[in-house]
């Protein structure tokens, strides 16, 4: 049903001036006397007033009236009244715009997730952004053929996701009882007010070699609606089984036969049960070990671990956080998932800006021991990996300032690194290692002058060092204009600094490590996507567009003053 | 101006000017318009028997040729003509202190027009008479602060010539007044004073109207252009219904303006031009 609303309540105040002019009218409205000669020529007379009264019986002639009501329409139009349609058809998706959906694609995968869900032509849909505000970039009335142009805008940069503020907007335009879609890999998203009631959630995880997608519904009854696409990207492991659970206790294990490189999809009903839900996908590989969620070195070389997991909220780090006990690739090649060895440690998503960035930059993680993160690593146990994969390439831990480069190791399946070149494990790895090239390409720069660093990586490089000499990195202070920063814009002014490198006190090269910024997983468990939402339970969705009737009431209380103007102009 | 000074002004404009002829025969002395009764003029009035006594100088001989019957033939007497001025001294006349300048130049303007007719004027001023000399006078201390009954005056003359002046802006009685200011009159000219600010009011806004003759009667009223086109065509209704009814009883209404302040020289042939206008006056 239709019904009048007012969309700025607070114009209603413009009343006020009601008071205004009643008192001009009480106060300023006397009569002059005259005296004439014949009253009868005028019309009625009157005896009963008494004359010099300083305050005047306010007398309802049309001007006082015509003022008075000319003040209401114009109060009546600030207040911008509106008809509200309300509509069972409208669909809000809120996107997470913070960078953290950009790790493993996830900003992609949402994107083409919106673009499924508007392919249902019988609804009409609004897409907002969160990020550190909210702002909406599809309205109902944006034409389909305008999505997708729109939705290619869709680059998550913000610092953090405001989802409250993303559905109070949301509220604000479409009205208190809205049907919301959240899209992002936050595991709390935000507080849903009770009368958004249906709630979808999209699934969308990515490891390594599992990626699946999906769309949960929550139905009013809550019991939700799960249809999966899992797609096994891996050449070797097959998948087994897919299990949900809650925080606690398993739902449902379902049995998977799903060979590598393959797609299938899933589709199951769960019964009510408290969220958030947890997806596992476990694989039939001996490197594989589905209970153990936590970090994984497969011992083939070949890790296909993968995870599906709600994660925290997105928190950003100072330099506390650059620690990280062994970095692993993941699926996008930005992202490296660093993990701390014996699973004591925080899970950690380092996410770098994309390649196109000035900030591109990969590694070298510094590991921190005096960060409450990193208090239990042990620098022994301080690994790089490097899994066997095409597309996969992987950085060197470095231990912090005072401390040398590890040694390397190779102890079946795990590397760590020493900076000889000549005896890389990895010497086919393309894009490795990153901390090379940017000492390379700050060596030139030392050659030719003082310019900006550009620390991204290259996949053509070379270096060239002799024999066994061991080189250090220590942190230090930069020389006013020798050394020219790149500002990232974000808080993470600790992690900035001036490394050198060195070798028996000799300072080969040095380099500036950029921010990096990353993500908690507080769950010992890696974590691709999540899609989480409470829902309400009773109302139906609505949508509400309005039509604004502002003009109507501006247009009565201008045609008042233009005829109390024109009748003033006759009385005086 | 003074008084003193608009009465002469007054007779001075009047030598030039005269009194028409009266529609009906005046009473009066021997003088130059034509009398009620038989006289001696050059018009021929009627026939009657001839009386022992009669001038055998009238008898008509020629109609004693015919039938043998002695019938003297009578002519117009010629008179000069009785002429009472009326005047209204409520203080509504003095309302403007044009208009009471306006009021006493009229008073002294006709009765140096009579003058020159030699006919002799009397100013009616409620209860008083005057005449001659103390007409004059009377001019120079008259006062328009009477709120008596304009009608209330004392008996006029039979046949007289009179000229009433007053703005006429009562209801109250008006019928009645100009009833008696006509009755028995040879001719009754009502003279409408009013200020131009009577005439064509230019209030505009709030006012208090009060009534000069009556202060307990007020009207609060926020005055625009429309109740300015209403009080005009009220006003001519009246004038209208003055005129009706001075017609009905043998009058008439000539309507004169004065300004609201200052009366002039300008103002004073205003009014008399009026008054040729309206052929009040003739030029001498």
């Amino acid at each position: 049903m239709n019904y009048l609303s007012l969309l700025n309540p607070y114009g209603l105040l413009a009343l006020g001036c009601l008071l205004i002019v009643i008192a001009a009218y009480l106060f300023y409205q006397r009569y002059k006397p005259e005296m004439i000669s014949g009253l009868f020529l005028w019309g009625k007379s009157q005896t009963s007033i008494k004359g010099g009264r300083k305050v005047q019986k306010p007398r309802m002639n049309r001007s006082f009236i015509f003022d008075l009501l000319a003040i209401i329409f114009l109060a009546l139009a600030l207040a911008a009244p509106a008809i509200l349609h309300p509509s069972k058809n409208l669909q809000v998706i809120i996107l997470d715009n913070s960078f953290s959906m950009r790790a493993e694609n996830n900003h992609e995968k949402a994107r083409k997730a919106v673009l499924d869900i508007i392919s249902d032509s019988d609804r009409s849909y609004a897409v907002l952004l969160a990020g550190s505000g909210a702002r909406s970039v599809i309205t109902p009335e944006t034409s389909p053929a305008e999505f997708s142009e729109l939705l290619t805008s869709y680059n998550p940069y913000a610092l953090k996701a405001d989802f409250n503020a993303a559905t109070k907007l949301a509220q604000n335009l479409y009205g208190q009882s809205i049907d919301i879609i959240t899209i992002s890999d936050q595991k709390q998203l935000l507080t849903i007010p009770q009368e958004i009631s249906h709630t979808e959630h999209i699934l969308a995880g990515n490891k390594p070699n599992i990626a699946f997608t999906g769309i949960w519904v929550q139905n009013k009854d809550n019991t939700r609606d799960i249809t999966l696409q899992v797609c096994n990207y891996s050449a070797t492991a097959q998948a087994v089984s897919i299990s949900f659970s809650s925080d606690e206790n398993e739902i449902t294990t379902k049995k998977l036969n799903m060979k590598a490189q393959a797609t299938e999809n899933i589709s199951l009903n769960l019964d009510k049960s408290p969220r958030p839900l947890k997806i596992k996908i476990s694989a039939r590989e001996d490197s594989i070990s589905e209970d153990s969620v936590a970090w994984i070195a497969p011992s083939n070389l070949k890790p296909i671990t993968f995870f599906s997991e709600s994660i925290s909220g997105s928190k950003y780090y100072s330099l506390s956080f650059k620690a990280a006990g062994a970095v692993e690739s993941t699926e996008h090649p930005d992202i490296l998932v660093t993990k701390a060895p014996a699973q004591r440690g925080r899970l950690l998503t380092l996410l770098i800006p994309p390649d196109n960035s000035p900030l591109t930059f990969a590694a070298p993680f510094i590991v921190d021991l005096n960060s409450p993160i990193c208090r239990d690593v042990d620098p022994a146990s301080a690994y790089w990996t490097a899994p066997d994969s095409k597309l996969k390439s992987a950085s060197p831990v470095l231990i912090s300032s005072d401390r040398t480069v590890l040694l390397e190791q190779k102890t079946e399946s795990l590397f760590t690194f020493n900076l000889d070149a000549g005896k890389s494990s990895l010497p086919s790895t393309p894009a490795w290692p990153a901390l090379i090239s940017n000492i390379t390409e700050y060596a030139k720069s030392l050659r030719h002058g003082l310019h900006d660093l550009n620390l991204a990586p290259t996949s053509s490089f070379s270096y060239r060092k002799n024999g066994d000499e061991k080189l250090s990195f220590r942190k230090i202070e930069p020389k006013k204009g020798e050394i020219q920063f790149i500002d990232s814009g974000l808080e993470l002014p600790e992690i900035s600094g001036l490394y050198e490198l060195y070798s028996n006190n000799q300072t080969i090269a040095a380099f500036s490590l950029l921010p990096l910024y990353a993500q908690e997983s507080d769950t010992g468990k890696l974590s691709a996507k999540t899609i989480n939402t409470k829902p309400g339970n009773e109302q139906n969705d609505t949508r509400k567009v309005y039509t604004n009737l502002y003009y109507l009431p501006l247009l009565i209380a201008l045609i008042l003053l233009a005829y109390n103007w024109r009748k003033d102009k006759d009385e005086f | 101006m003074q008084r003193t000074e608009i009465i002469n002004l007054a007779s001075s404009l009047a030598k030039s000017y005269c009194l028409p002829p009266p529609a009906r025969q005046a009473r009066g002395r021997a003088g130059v318009y034509t009398g009620s009764g038989s006289g001696s003029s050059i018009d021929f009035h009627d026939f009657r028997e001839y009386q022992p006594g009669d001038d055998l100088r009238r008898i008509d001989w020629r109609a004693y040729a015919r039938n043998g019957s002695m019938m003297l033939k009578l002519y117009r007497e010629e008179v000069s003509p009785l002429v009472e001025i009326i005047v209204d001294l409520s203080s509504s006349m003095s309302l403007h202190p044009a208009k009471e300048q306006g009021a006493i130049f009229l008073l002294a303007f006709l009765a140096g027009t009579l003058r020159n007719t030699e006919s002799r004027p009397v100013l009616v001023c409620g209860k008083k008479r005057f005449t001659g000399g103390a007409f004059e006078e009377e001019l120079l201390r008259l006062n328009f602060d009477d709120n008596e009954d304009f009608s209330t005056h004392q008996p006029l003359i039979n046949n007289s010539l009179r000229f009433v002046i007053s703005d006429f802006l009562f209801e109250e009685k008006l019928d009645h007044c100009l009833q008696t200011h006509c009755a028995g009159s040879a001719a009754t000219c009502n003279l409408m004073l009013l200020s131009k600010s009577e005439k064509s009011p230019e209030l505009f806004g709030g006012y208090r109207l009060t009534n000069c003759e009556n202060p307990s009667e007020r009207s609060d009223l926020r005055i625009n252009h429309s109740l300015i086109e209403a009080y005009r065509q009220r006003l001519d209704k009246h004038q209208a219904h003055i005129a009706e009814t001075s017609f009905r009883c043998g009058g008439r209404l000539a309507e004169l303006i004065t300004p609201d302040k200052a009366f002039t020289t300008d103002s004073a042939n205003e009014i008399i031009n009026a008054l040729l206008m309206q052929e009040v006056v003739a030029i001498a």
